[in-house]
């Protein structure tokens, strides 16, 4: 048992970043549930819900692994605390996109015809900023090499604060979508707006947890 | 009493015994963070560390020749019964061998300077009771626990936070690393150099001189690695940052085995008096009938030893050295020749100071020093805490086993 390789043991970022992938994974299924409500495929939604809860599970899985190795390790050059919370927050963003996920089985609801586009803009959207944390995610490995200095570090940041004004964007397109059905609501049945309401809320859920990762991965690279 | 010459063949295959544990424990210290980087396979490490412990147990050892208990146990109280100083300093030596043993086969980095302290500790503490043991010295030692590993981590810490704001943050590291590391080469080369006189190489040199030659040498040195990394590592301007990473860890590969290099020369100029000390001790008091506070140890004596560490070092030095395969993700050239150069320059600096260093405590310290600079993200609690009470039993644990295997000895 060579002191050195275990006093040193295995990185944690490799894992990290396995988990971030598989978290994204589940919110780009988001996409092929949005498209399924659209073309009113209320089969393929439930199909699509039954894969991003498979996916969010594994991901819960990989959590447990990184929270029992966090647990026994000394941090000494990166903050435990911030990892840990990193952790939970890209846990978070895979529960809400199952959650979406879920709520979209609950009723067969229609999409009004003026709302499609912005629906979809919307969604896009929300799934471009998982895609951010993700690519900043992947980048940790890269970091330790590079001691969390330099280009490495600078790209890593600005990945981040690319991610937060891709949530303001995600805020923007949230709220034009709600002022829209909420002015169509005298063609719409009550319980269609009340679902609106619903994955409306889902989908800003997705992106403020991508955000809120993006924080704690930004303070794990400043905070030692 | 047995004839002579039964006493000192047993010496020698006790002597063998202790330098073949020093081998495979204590050696690491020297080259496990190069083996662990990959900068060297475990028999280059072997080979490596073989000629320079060699060289410097030959070269510079002979002078390390206090019979270390010496300093801890009063010789007089035994002035009357040469034989029993002479059991006793064999009791030592196994009883620290064996702690040596037991510790290398959980492959945990014990302090070989410790377990011969302990042992002979508590010979004496038995023997001649509390007022033969020269306490001071024992309370150097505890000190040394703390000053060694915490001197090392700031050395360590130093250097790699150098390394950090000059190489990794760069626009271009790999550019940088070209700079740098020559640079570097200076200090590494003046400190080593300046340290084989210092060791006692038997020159008069005035200190001035001394140095003078060593910085000449650390800046021909420099000059060097410039110009030969100028020629066989062009064009790094253009590489993408990931192959420029690479590249910094190669150039500092250069570094880490120089770095390695020493602080086996060190070692063994330092620890092979651990093994064959008491051997010539035995040898003299042999010859002589009395007892010596000092004893010329002979350089045959001072080479079997040093094959012994080598012996130890390719046999069970796998026990505590990464072998193949098992590169450390987080220990690249970088860490590892700031921790080792910490390491060195801290176990010279002690030395100087008169204070008993160990390496092993000193290597732990300084590879902590250089993660704190943001080199190693995390350790693993549970091993730091098996290290650190392996380092606290040390001196009780070779006490015990000392006194035991007199009580063994006295009987035959």
């Amino acid at each position: 048992m060579p002191w050195l390789s275990d006093l040193i043991g295995k990185s944690p970022f490799g894992v990290i970043t396995e988990h971030s992938k598989k978290v994204y994974a589940c919110v780009e299924l988001i996409r092929s549930a949005a498209e399924a409500l659209l073309e009113e495929d209320y089969d393929k939604i439930l199909q699509v819900q039954h894969e991003v809860s498979r996916l969010e599970y594994e991901a819960d899985q990989i959590k447990d692994e990184i929270r029992k190795i966090l647990y026994r390790r000394l941090f000494i050059s990166v903050s435990r605390d911030a990892m840990l919370r990193f952790l939970s927050a890209e846990d978070d963003v895979a529960d809400r996109a199952q959650d979406f996920a879920v709520v979209l089985t609950l009723r067969q609801t229609k999409m009004h015809p003026e709302l499609r586009d912005e629906f979809m803009n919307f969604v896009n959207a929300v799934i471009e900023c998982a895609e951010s944390l993700l690519v900043a995610a992947e980048e940790l490995k890269a970091l330790a090499e590079s001691s969390f200095a330099g280009k490495e570090a600078e790209k890593t940041l600005e990945a981040v604060k690319v991610l937060g004004e891709k949530e303001w964007n995600t805020d923007k397109l949230q709220r034009r979508f709600a002022r829209h059905f909420y002015g169509l609501e005298q063609e719409l049945d009550p319980i269609t707006v009340l679902m609106y309401d619903k994955y409306c809320r889902k989908l800003g859920q997705v992106a403020n947890a991508s955000e809120t990762a993006g924080k704690y991965l930004r303070a794990m690279i400043e905070l030692s | 009493m047995a004839s002579t010459s039964l006493i000192l063949g047993l010496s020698l295959i006790v002597g063998l015994y202790m330098a073949w544990n020093i081998g495979a424990n204590d050696v690491a210290n020297a080259m496990g963070t190069s083996v662990g980087s990959g900068a060297v396979t475990f028999r280059q490490a072997v080979v490596l560390a073989g000629i320079c412990e060699l060289l410097g147990a030959v070269l510079v050892g002979g002078h390390v020749t206090q019979t270390i208990r010496n300093g801890i146990v009063d010789p007089a109280v035994f002035a009357t019964d040469v034989n029993v100083l002479i059991a006793g300093m064999l009791s030592a030596l196994v009883g620290a061998a064996l702690w040596l043993h037991i510790a290398t086969y959980f492959g945990l980095p014990v302090s070989t300077t410790h377990s011969i302290v302990g042992s002979v500790f508590g010979f004496g503490l038995l023997y001649g009771g509390a007022g033969s043991v020269h306490w001071g010295k024992i309370g150097e030692i505890v000190l040394s626990w703390v000053i060694s590993p915490v001197v090392g981590a700031l050395i360590g810490f130093i250097v790699f936070s150098y390394i950090h704001h000059r190489v990794f943050k760069a626009e271009h590291p790999a550019v940088a690393a070209q700079r740098v590391a020559p640079g570097l080469v200076f200090p590494v080369i003046t400190i080593l150099v300046l340290s084989i006189f210092y060791k006692g190489l038997h020159t008069k040199l005035s200190f001035m001189h001394a140095l003078m030659i060593a910085a000449a040498l650390g800046i021909i040195g420099s000059i060097a690695l410039y110009a030969f990394l100028k020629r066989s590592w062009q064009d790094c301007e253009g590489l993408s940052y990931s192959d420029q990473l690479k590249r910094v860890e190669g150039i500092f590969r250069y570094l880490q085995i120089c770095t390695a290099c020493y602080v086996a020369f060190a070692h063994g100029a330092n620890d092979v008096a651990n093994a064959v000390g008491p051997m010539a001790g035995i040898y003299a008091a042999i010859k002589t009938q009395a007892l010596v506070e000092q004893a010329p140890v002979p350089v045959w004596i001072l080479g079997v030893g040093a094959i012994g560490i080598v012996v130890g070092l390719a046999t069970w030095g796998y026990k505590v050295i990464a072998t193949i395969g098992e590169k450390i993700t987080e220990m690249t050239p970088t860490r590892g020749f700031s921790a080792e150069f910490a390491c060195a320059t801290t176990v010279l600096a002690c030395s100087k100071m008169g204070l008993p260093v160990s390496t092993t405590h000193t290597i732990v310290g300084s590879v902590v020093g250089v993660g704190l600079a943001r080199g190693i993200a995390s350790i693993d609690r549970k091993v730091i805490l098996n290290i650190i009470y392996s380092w606290i039993i040390t001196i009780p644990a070779s006490a015990i086993l000392c006194v035991l295997i007199f009580q063994i000895i006295s009987r035959i």
